[in-house]
């Protein structure tokens, strides 16, 4: 039977033992705190990159099934993460057992800390354990079992760091671009008699403010109902769920980049006929089935002098989203408005594709009109140009479409200037109008 | 990388002194096979029975013989043979005269009862021959004509196989073969190990087996150590081990085992095996991984201990079924295989 005294400093010995172990624990678990920490933040910031990134480089869908993608991954990761980190969380008991495996004590401290609160197990061997497993403390010292003091997981998290800091370098190029170019960019005018609601390219995020005359603003209800309403024959729920899916997609897009996509352009409808419901009804022919978005065609040509945007302008709305999905292929469209539009067919190629235009006109009936500052910008103005020369070629047969390109310029070239509409000498203009005619 | 032991305890020193010169004497006749000669004596101080496979001449019978001089234990010898009968291991009844002159029946002990007993051949009797041996091994007794009678500890079986020649054997039944703690194996000698054997036991003199204890207390040493043995700490993860160690040598379409699967499953073992170990084999285990961890020093069994006494404990109690005589498979692998899967279960 052991004395007290014997009990006392068996009692000593444990508690160091056990002291030790509890070092051990706590590095552990130190290391298991960092590795989930290091690798939740990771999959954070490593995902926020990707997401900033295709935000800038994708189209709105891609962009929402990429988001959606790397959230779920996000979402998955985290968890195996957390889950993994818990697992390395060790107790006194684990502790002990790693410790043992790490420095060869073969089942020492395991023994020791398992048996150490029944004192019925321990045996008159106990001792001996105890004191064994003491004069072996060096072996098991915390640096000694575990070596590292900061989790390796942190390399993943510097990585993902640097690619976060190159994303948001390129965000922050990508924000100033845009802030530059949305300075330049000014109102456009059209007349409204020769706007073409087609179908929005699903895949472009131009949209368009719209402002004008009651007039034309009630000529533009009618020819957007018209479009709706054939919209709504032909467009079906995956369709709307589609558009909304992209509206959605574009939003976030939009948030992220600091881009308002729906507010690029800001278009001023005049109506030249003054409301006479005839030039409707011709427009009704040309505007496709299927039509939906605006799209502007020629626009700021075609004004009637004297007519002020700024004093017609009594109403706007977005046409943003307005009827997105495209009907019927965008050749047999441009096709069907070519011979149906007799203004459209007498007023070269482009003309009935929705092409954009500015300057001076070549309607000889609106040649001479008051001198105006140039409507655009200088730097930031954007042409986009659809030409399709599958309109002339036999139907179904694809021809070569030019890719829209933006090249810088070279030295020796200056960025487009609108021609600005200058007074034309009252003796000059019947020669004008006879070469215009001719 | 392990750590020797700083710290000595006398009843340890003791032990590890006497297995160590004990291992020593034995190998002064036996040359080479040191590990079964350490398996053999750790079954001894483990308590066990220990059975004894090799082709002839490999020193089996001089092994146990040996042994028995060098604890200078009281040693006995049977030879199996196909008409032993029972009564000729256990001891009999006979009639004697008192001294009155009266006539009675008295027990006359057999050769069951001494300390150390070599069953030579074992698998050369019949099986009732055979498990007249039971009692004496799993209780340290022996029952005859309705009397029980004590058998002295310690008491130590050591039965010989020869697995080659089988005309006219009786396999061991699978209670008689639990009942030993270790199969061990004597391996065919090397050379180099044939040529000491050539030039030590066909000279004129040979060396003299020097018993370790003397006489009058060596039983008495041995239950102590054996006593020791006992107080060796297991810690619950290895017991667990212990546990899932023994669970896995068991088919997962084992009978007996109520549709219960283990926490590791072998392939090997659910093709080949028909039925693996019995709970006396994760006795064995410990009791065997005890007796390592005081041979290296420490008061406690890991995990290595157990493995390393795994073959020995476990390679007899598994059962193989057809496929794996085919196949060649022996048990040794699947053992192997099973202590594998542990590991890896274990993480």
């Amino acid at each position: 039977m052991p004395s007290a005294s014997q009990v006392r400093r068996g009692e000593e010995k444990l508690g160091v033992i056990l002291r030790g172990v509890v070092l051990v624990r706590t590095r552990l678990n130190r290391l298991a705190l960092q590795q989930g920490l290091f690798e939740s933040l990771s999959l954070i910031v490593g995902t926020g990159a990707i997401v900033l990134l295709a935000a800038f480089l994708l189209q709105p869908l891609k962009f929402l099934c990429v988001a959606i993608v790397l959230g779920a991954a996000l979402m998955v990761g985290l968890v195996r993460a957390i889950r993994r980190s818990s697992r390395m969380r060790a107790t006194l008991d684990r502790a002990a057992a790693i410790a043992d495996q790490r420095t060869g004590l073969k089942g020492r401290l395991t023994t020791v800390v398992s048996l150490a609160p029944y004192a019925t197990g321990r045996g008159q061997l106990w001792p001996y354990l105890l004191e064994d497993t003491l004069s072996l403390r060096e072996e098991f010292a915390p640096a000694k079992v575990e070596p590292r003091r900061i989790s390796r997981s942190i390399y993943g998290l510097l990585a993902y760091s640097l690619l976060a800091i190159l994303v948001a370098g390129f965000a922050l190029m990508e924000r100033r671009v845009q802030t530059a170019s949305k300075a330049a960019q000014a109102d456009l005018e059209v007349d409204v008699n020769n706007l073409d609601v087609r179908p929005l390219d699903p895949d472009l995020s131009t949209a368009v403010e719209v402002s004008g005359d009651p007039s034309a603003m009630r000529k533009l209800d009618q020819k957007l109902a018209r479009a709706g309403q054939a919209q709504g024959e032909s467009n079906s729920a995956l369709g709307r769920l589609m558009g909304r899916a992209r509206d959605l997609a574009g939003d976030i897009q939009d948030k992220m980049t600091g881009h308002d996509s729906r507010l690029r352009l800001r278009l001023r409808l005049t109506d030249s006929s003054g409301g006479n419901s005839g030039d409707d009804a011709a427009d009704s022919s040309h505007t496709p089935p299927d039509g939906g978005a605006a799209r502007s065609d020629r626009v700021g040509d075609n004004r009637a002098p004297g007519d002020s945007p700024s004093s017609q302008t009594t109403s706007s709305r977005s046409l943003a989203g307005a009827a997105p999905n495209p009907g019927e292929p965008a050749q047999d469209r441009a096709a069907n408005n070519l011979a149906d539009d007799p203004q459209a067919q007498g007023e070269g190629d482009e003309q009935g594709t929705g092409g954009s235009s500015h300057g001076s006109g070549s309607d000889p009936e609106h040649l001479f009109g008051p001198a105006e500052e140039p409507p655009l910008g200088s730097e930031g103005f954007e042409i986009m140009v659809e030409a399709r020369p599958a309109e002339r070629g036999p139907r179904g047969v694809q021809s070569y479409l030019p890719p829209r390109v933006r090249a810088a310029l070279n030295p020796r070239q200056f960025p487009d200037q609108p021609i600005a509409r200058s007074v034309v000498p009252d003796d000059d203009r019947a020669e004008v109008k006879r070469v215009f005619d001719r | 990388m392990s750590v020797a032991a700083a710290f000595e305890l006398p009843g340890v020193a003791d032990l590890v002194r006497t297995f160590r010169r004990v291992q020593g004497e034995i190998h002064k006749a036996i040359i080479g096979n040191e590990r079964a000669v350490e398996e053999l004596l750790i079954a001894l101080f483990a308590g066990g029975h220990v059975l004894i496979e090799g082709v002839p001449g490999t020193g089996k019978t001089t092994l146990v013989k040996t042994m028995g001089h060098a604890l200078n234990l009281s040693f006995n010898r049977i030879q199996f043979t196909v008409d032993l009968m029972p009564a000729d291991i256990t001891g009999t009844r006979v009639i004697v005269a008192g001294d009155d002159g009266r006539r009675e029946f008295a027990f006359q002990p057999g050769p069951v009862f001494c300390h150390i007993l070599l069953g030579d051949e074992i698998n050369r009797a019949t099986p009732k021959t055979q498990s007249a041996l039971l009692e004496a091994m799993a209780e340290l007794q022996v029952t005859v004509g309705g009397a029980t009678y004590p058998i002295r500890p310690p008491y130590f079986t050591m039965a010989t196989l020869n697995p080659i020649e089988m005309e006219g054997t009786y396999a061991l039944p699978e209670a008689q073969l639990d009942r030993f703690m270790f199969k061990v194996s004597l391996d065919y000698p090397d050379e180099s190990g044939l040529t000491r054997i050539i030039s030590t036991t066909t000279g004129a003199a040979s060396e003299a087996i020097a018993p370790v204890f003397p006489a009058d207390e060596a039983a008495a040493r041995i239950e102590a150590l054996k006593r020791l043995v006992r107080e060796v700490m297991v810690a619950p993860a290895v017991e667990q081990f212990v546990a899932r160690l023994v669970r896995a040598t068991q088919p997962s379409n084992a009978a007996f085992m109520g549709g219960r699967k283990g926490p590791v499953q072998n392939d090997a073992v659910d093709r080949y095996v028909t039925f693996g170990s019995s709970p006396r084999g994760a006795q064995a285990l410990i009791l065997g991984a005890k007796v390592g961890a005081l041979l290296d020093g420490r008061a406690n069994v890991s995990l290595d201990d157990v493995e390393r006494i795994a073959p020995a404990a476990l390679t007899h109690r598994i059962m193989l079924n057809y496929a794996a005589h085919a196949d060649g498979i022996e048990a040794n692998h699947i053992i192997q295989g099973v202590i594998k899967s542990v590991r890896a279960a274990r993480g």
